[in-house]
């Protein structure tokens, strides 16, 4: 990053960008992060079209993510447990119980593989990459969910919500049961009131710290009394309900759940913490000074708060493509994968071993945040540790998939894959072997970084790689070693 | 002014580095003045090194039911389901307060003069998030005020940077470096976890006969120094760092796990196991001056008993082998540790028979030769029901306690006029 020019004023930083600036460079720049590549196709498509069109293509209409067969076999096995549970002796109880616990770990892992092929495909990537934005605002985790039918329908609401405001999305949110039972919702009843929900409502989903008190959010709990979940379903019972008058935001009610989430998205500060968070997530993780999330939720409050409409003001906004922005963003772990298999055109992993292993050490195991704030993007994805896993996943893509070690779920999980065309999870030398196709070592080089680097390289940069290039026999390999050593050089950490 | 010397090349990395010049010139933020003054003095290696060890007790621990007042009736009136009986085995310290009961191998510690309860520490307007009072305790800050860098990062910038030797100048156990190191200037911190064992081999070959993945990747780290700019936003700049501190590290420190024969058997548990960890790191004589390591599950709204119970154990079964390990090689002098937590629960307790987020709670210190088994005063309980505890001794005077008569660090500038206090229990 060299020096750049100052970045716009707050009040015109979110006007669209002059077409003048719309290049080949900008078209890449908008499709890493918009999504997790910038493959050459779809830069051209691109580039020809504007960003308008582009955003509006890479969303197009929702696309629903098809239910892993393992959760929907736990769903019918685990209905009516507590009947099932009457009849069975103690032993066998805790027995029932075991098996119940570790078939809801299998399908969650059966979720993060299922997911991350989903989120692969070019046609959802930027619906699932915004997915993601939401999960890491709306936090749950399966440490205290457990239930793997409820996580999976939780993500489904976030993703349903993409075509509605965010009045919509907080309500839903807030009587979904995996979020009643993450934040202990269903705990709280008229005269004990628990604070959970109400205070990172605040603070998490809607308003961000010094824009309530500690007032507000004691008020706010017993608005939130008498919660239940019946049948899985949310169900104030009236019997638990505090339904005095409330003083919040100033305001005096007799406010109930639903009367809590409009009245508190109708506060000033709503309307920029989701472009404030938005900004942390897509643009600068550093963050910007809050009156830039202001004037963009100005912009926001007027169309009305459609989730949908965060993503086309910043994508088409003039400070979005700011030289600052360019090439210095950290991935997150996901994005990494992500940008790997796209860049790569390889499939994801079709069963979880290696997939569920990576994340973690990567450190964005699946539906596991660090805590309800979720992860913090940016440099506290980088550490010793989560670099080392991050090359381990890169030179494991080289890898040529002993299928003898595999067992017996992996070969059908592989097998199945096959059938569908996805059954590709690592490189294949063949393909290394059309790259060194009548090129020179320059030539390879220089077109490798073109490809995969976000930003110009240094000249030395493309010498080390070019020295390391042998001829004949070693000439695979060695180019397997310098597209490995590219995937894993900092460059490449960058959106 | 001529301008600073910073190694671009691995070779003139390792060469300084030989020499006592760390890390941290790769950095390129290393003013030239304590280049020069390293150049010329080499640190000397030192065995009577103070080393920090900080454990987090992630989520908010109850601090009523970890240091009990079982002769105060508030307590029992505040807790009718929670509140913990002498006749519960609880571990005396006088006749006012007494340790949890699974915390008998820390009562221990405590009547051989090997460890430190400092009462009711916490800071004025509390915060309730977890993150925002994570924050504060990482930070040291005013409650009304953000601060970026971590009290230790502080610290580093003002009394480290003098002084890089070849290892990390702090690691922690997760992969995520905890806010207490975030400094303005880049040293050299490791994080330990599962990864790095792969580590560069000297000579070893690719299979294509070139230089190995290591070496490879080294050289084009290298060859993007070009590239660096002063702009403190320059994540490429910040990457290029991480990933060559980390290449050097790694080998080495997992060299060293690897070998390490602990002198006390270890219990089970994530703790246990990063205690022992850095036991291996410190004994190895690295330079490492603090570690972190992290205690989760603390966030107990309801049904808390048993699993507090369950986590003060392991807290404690884990410090004492720690510290027994670390006696055993004669070096529990040179090395503190000390808990924390984000904020004590509140002294009633709610209606699924937990706590909710509170305010200010107890410390615990350990080090042999430790000056003082108590510290401070114990809250006021005689509130109403919902109502919180009032802290009596400010975290940042626990801090700045550390750095002054520990540390041997001016404590005045790293944390202001709040750290003022000296408690000396140390």
């Amino acid at each position: 990053m060299g020096t750049s020019p100052s970045l716009p004023p707050p009040d015109r930083a979110w006007m669209p960008l002059d077409t003048r600036y719309w290049d080949e460079d900008a078209a890449r720049h908008l499709l890493r992060r918009l999504g997790f590549a910038a493959l050459p196709a779809a830069t051209a498509l691109a580039l020809k079209e504007g960003p308008a069109l582009t955003v509006r293509r890479a969303f197009g209409a929702l696309k629903r993510m098809p239910m892993p067969e393992k959760i929907s076999d736990l769903s019918e096995e685990s209905e009516n447990v507590r009947a099932k549970l009457r009849n069975l002796t103690p032993e066998e109880r805790r027995e029932f119980i075991r098996e119940l616990r570790q078939k809801n770990e299998g399908a969650l892992r059966d979720f993060n593989v299922a997911w991350l092929a989903f989120a692969r495909r070019n046609d959802t990537a930027a619906q699932e990459k915004f997915v993601m934005f939401l999960q890491d605002i709306f936090v749950v985790s399966a440490e205290k969910v457990k239930d793997v039918e409820t996580l999976f329908d939780y993500q489904a609401t976030l993703r349903s919500s993409l075509d509605k405001d965010y009045a919509t999305l907080v309500r839903s949110v807030m009587k979904h049961p995996a979020m009643i039972e993450y934040l202990d919702s269903n705990r709280n009843r008229k005269g004990q009131p628990n604070e959970n929900f109400a205070r990172e409502l605040f603070e998490l989903f809607s308003l961000g710290e010094g824009n309530y008190t500690e007032k507000d959010v004691k008020e706010a709990a017993r608005a939130m009394t008498g919660v239940t979940l019946r049948q899985k379903r949310f169900h104030l019972d009236p019997s638990q309900h505090d339904n005095g008058e409330k003083t919040i935001f100033g305001q005096k009610g007799a406010f109930d759940p639903d009367g809590l989430v409009d009245l508190t998205v109708r506060q000033p500060a709503c309307a920029a913490f989701a472009p404030q968070e938005l900004i942390k997530f897509y643009l600068t993780a550093e963050g910007l000074p809050r009156a830039y999330a202001e004037s963009f939720g100005r912009t926001w409050r007027v169309s009305g708060m459609k989730l949908q409409e965060l993503p086309r003001i910043l994508f088409n906004s003039t400070l979005f493509y700011h030289p600052a922005f360019r090439g210095n963003l950290i991935k997150s772990p996901v994005a990494y994968y992500m940008g790997l298999c796209q860049d790569l055109g390889v499939d994801t992993f079709p069963y979880p071993g290696p997939l569920v292993n990576a994340m973690r050490s990567m450190g964005q195991p699946f539906f596991n945040p660090p805590s309800v704030r979720g992860w913090i993007y940016g440099r506290n994805w980088i550490s010793s540790t989560t670099l080392a896993a991050r090359r381990a996943v890169a030179r494991g893509l080289f890898q040529v998939i002993n299928e003898e070690k595999l067992n017996a779920d992996e070969i059908a999980a592989l097998k199945e894959a096959r059938a569908a065309g996805q059954g590709r999870p690592t490189v294949t030398p063949d393909r290394l072997e059309y790259l060194a196709q009548n090129r020179t070592n320059a030539e390879i080089v220089q077109h490798l970084c073109n490809y995969f680097l976000p930003t110009p390289v240094p000249a030395a940069f493309r010498q080390v790689l070019e020295g390391h290039l042998k001829p004949d026999k070693n000439r695979i390999q060695s180019l397997q070693e310098i597209v490995t050593a590219i995937l894993q050089a900092p460059s490449y950490q960058l959106s | 002014m001529k301008p600073p010397f910073t190694p671009r090349t691995r070779r003139e990395f390792l060469s300084h580095t030989g020499r006592g010049l760390g890390l941290i010139a790769f950095a390129g933020f290393a003013p030239s003045f304590l280049v020069n003054s390293v150049m010329a003095e080499a640190p000397k290696a030192e065995k009577d090194r103070s080393i920090l060890v900080l454990i987090q007790l992630g989520g908010g621990n109850d601090g009523l039911n970890t240091v009990i007042h079982h002769e105060n009736d508030h307590y029992h009136r505040l807790r009718p389901n929670l509140a913990l009986k002498t006749s519960a085995g609880l571990h005396k310290v006088d006749d006012q307060i007494s340790l949890h009961p699974s915390m008998g191998a820390l009562h221990r510690l405590l009547k051989d003069g090997k460890l430190s309860v400092i009462q009711n520490v916490g800071y004025p307007n509390p915060n309730r998030s977890h993150f925002r009072s994570t924050e504060i305790w990482e930070t040291a800050s005013d409650a009304d005020k953000n601060t970026y860098d971590g009290w230790l990062g502080r610290y580093f910038d003002a009394d480290c940077s003098g002084s890089p030797g070849k290892d990390p100048l702090a690691i922690h156990s997760g992969s995520n470096m905890p806010q207490t190191f975030q400094a303005a200037k880049n040293h050299n911190i490791f994080g330990l976890g599962g990864g790095g064992g792969r580590g560069a081999r000297k000579g070893a070959r690719s299979p294509s006969g070139g230089k190995d993945e290591t070496e490879l990747l080294m050289d084009l780290n290298e060859s993007l120094a070009v590239q660096d700019s002063a702009s403190a936003s320059d994540n490429g700049h910040y990457l290029r760092h991480a990933m060559m501190d980390a290449l050097l590290t790694e080998a080495r420190v997992g060299e060293v796990i690897a070998n390490y024969k602990p002198s006390v058997p270890y219990p089970n548990g994530g703790l246990s196991q990063s205690l022992q960890r850095i036991a291996a790191l410190i004994a190895s004589g690295m330079e490492t001056r603090v570690y972190y390591a992290t205690l989760g599950g603390f966030d107990t709204h309801a049904n808390q008993l048993g699993r507090h119970a369950q986590l003060l154990r392991e807290l404690s079964d884990s410090m004492a082998a720690f510290q027994a390990d670390l006696t055993a090689k004669k070096l529990d002098r040179q090395v503190l540790t000390m808990t924390f937590s984000e904020f004590g629960r509140r002294p009633s307790e709610n209606s699924t028979v937990g706590t909710d987020h509170g305010t200010s709670a107890p410390l615990l210190v350990m080090q042999t030769g430790i000056k003082a088994p108590v510290v401070g005063t114990a809250p006021n309980l005689a509130i109403k029901a919902n109502e919180d505890i009032t802290f009596t001794t400010d975290f940042r005077q626990v801090y700045g306690t550390v750095l002054r008569n520990f540390l041997h660090a001016d404590p005045d500038k790293i944390l202001g006029p709040s750290g003022k206090k000296d408690l000396g229990f140390v």
